[in-house]
């Protein structure tokens, strides 16, 4: 058990620092590499932050889309290997009658990796047919 | 060979005996490509010259072999771009002209001198991709075996496994393309890039359609698409055309110029193909460990929500 500053605060400020701090003073071509460091900090930061949601979430989410296509999930599956059963089910056309059930499930599972990767990116919707 | 040796052979070759190579610089290129400023003096004439080139280990002479082709074709066809000067003698570069503008969407965006550009780039931009969906395949390119639409999903689907990483937001957009083919066309020459990062601008608008190394046989509606999707809007979300305009806006203009009339449900289709395109680059870029490329590898989920909003 190590003490605080915890990792995801550790890493917090790593990203704070490099956007911040280092940045600004780097020539400017070395610039945009910086900032690519200080965003995946960035987004390590968050991923590993205590209470984000983890490989759980996405696990019940696969199984209940496997369940529209009328597979069963149950057994010791991760959730990789869950969302690879539900890609083939996809592509084979056995979400098709249950579309827009599908369509919300995989919605929150992409909710769920734009909160880590890119923070409010969800704000906005491309307009529907 | 030095490369200063090297383009002074070709430079000698293309453009007579007595010229010379000057002021050979590097320029920032990017992560798939290596760009340099160099000057040709020949007897009383200086040409301004760009060389773009594969880095070493990512050769790929068929490549700039095709993007040479198409360059030339483009040009030959009054297609605003870069004029083709040569192949490098080790097929890995393509050397053209140096033109002076900018190609920084957010500057193009922000800053006042390019407010008289960004009322007329949607226009040009219209204007020249009509002109190079004019264009037949080239015979460089490879021939499809199958309708633009049909052929783009299958190839999608087949990178896709061929990575072997499940994305069940790419699947349901692939899905989607597959129940909502629109006719089959003719393939014509299209750029494959064509967004606003990959325009030369100047306070007067278009200079030149750049980038020119994703160039294939497709749909003409492709281009129009990509040059919608939000991932090169830059924040500016309500105008999906270039981050400048309406999709009314460049569709209108397209046909204006001569291009078939685009449906919003044809472009609807391949902004959806678009998205799922980019999450496939974005996918295979995560296979390459740099600290550039795992973070766009993260990015995929950024089209996969923009897609999902297409479909709903």
């Amino acid at each position: 058990m190590q003490d605080r500053p915890d990792a995801h605060e550790l890493l917090e400020a790593l990203a704070g620092w490099l956007a911040g701090e280092l940045a600004p003073r780097v020539a400017r071509d070395e610039r945009f590499g910086v900032r690519v460091a200080a965003n995946v900090a960035a987004i390590v930061a968050r991923e590993i932050e205590p209470g984000a949601p983890g490989e759980d979430a996405e696990r019940e989410r696969m199984e209940r889309l496997l369940a529209l296509a009328g597979e069963s999930a149950g057994g010791g599956e991760d959730a990789r290997a869950l969302q690879r059963r539900a890609a083939r089910s996809i592509r084979a056309g056995r979400v098709d009658e249950r579309w827009v059930e599908a369509l919300g499930l995989v919605r929150e599972s992409v909710r769920e990796k734009l909160a880590v990767a890119r923070p409010g990116y969800d704000a906005f919707e491309e307009p529907p047919a | 060979m030095a490369l200063d040796e090297a383009l002074s052979a070709e430079a000698r070759a293309h453009f007579g005996a007595g010229a010379a190579v000057e002021s050979l610089v590097p320029l920032a290129g990017g992560a798939s490509r290596e760009l340099y400023a160099f000057d040709v003096v020949a007897g009383a004439e200086r040409h301004a010259l760009v060389l773009r080139r594969d880095p070493p280990g990512l050769e790929d002479t068929d490549g700039r072999a095709r993007e040479f082709a198409a360059l030339r074709a483009a040009r030959d066809a009054g297609v605003p771009v870069p004029a083709p000067h040569w192949l490098t003698s080790d097929g890995t570069g393509i050397v053209m002209q140096r033109l002076e503008g900018e190609a920084i969407p957010r500057r193009l965006l922000r800053d006042e001198r390019y407010a008289t550009a960004r009322e007329r780039l949607v226009d040009e931009v219209a204007r020249a991709a009509a002109a190079v969906h004019g264009l037949a395949p080239l015979a460089e390119l490879p021939a499809a075996a199958d309708a633009p639409a049909p052929a783009a999903i299958a190839a999608l689907e087949d990178e896709l496994d061929a990575i072997g990483e499940p994305h069940p937001a790419l699947e349901l957009g692939l899905r989607w393309l597959r129940a909502h083919l629109p006719a089959a066309r003719e393939p014509v020459l299209v750029h494959g890039d064509l967004r606003l990062g990959n325009l030369m601008v100047d306070e007067g608008g278009l200079v030149a359609l750049l980038d020119w190394e994703l160039c294939h046989a497709g749909d003409g509606a492709e281009d129009l698409a990509w040059a919608c999707l939000r991932s090169w809007r830059f924040g500016h979300d309500d105008s999906p055309a270039l981050g400048l305009g309406a999709r009314e806006a460049l569709l209108d203009a397209y046909a204006a110029a001569g291009g078939r009339r685009v449906t919003l449900d044809e472009l609807r289709f391949w902004e959806v193909l678009g998205n799922v395109r980019w999450g496939v680059i974005c996918v295979r870029q995560a296979q390459r460990p740099t600290l550039e490329h795992y973070a766009i590898g993260r990015r995929a989920c950024e089209p996969e929500w923009d897609l999902l909003g297409l479909i709903a």
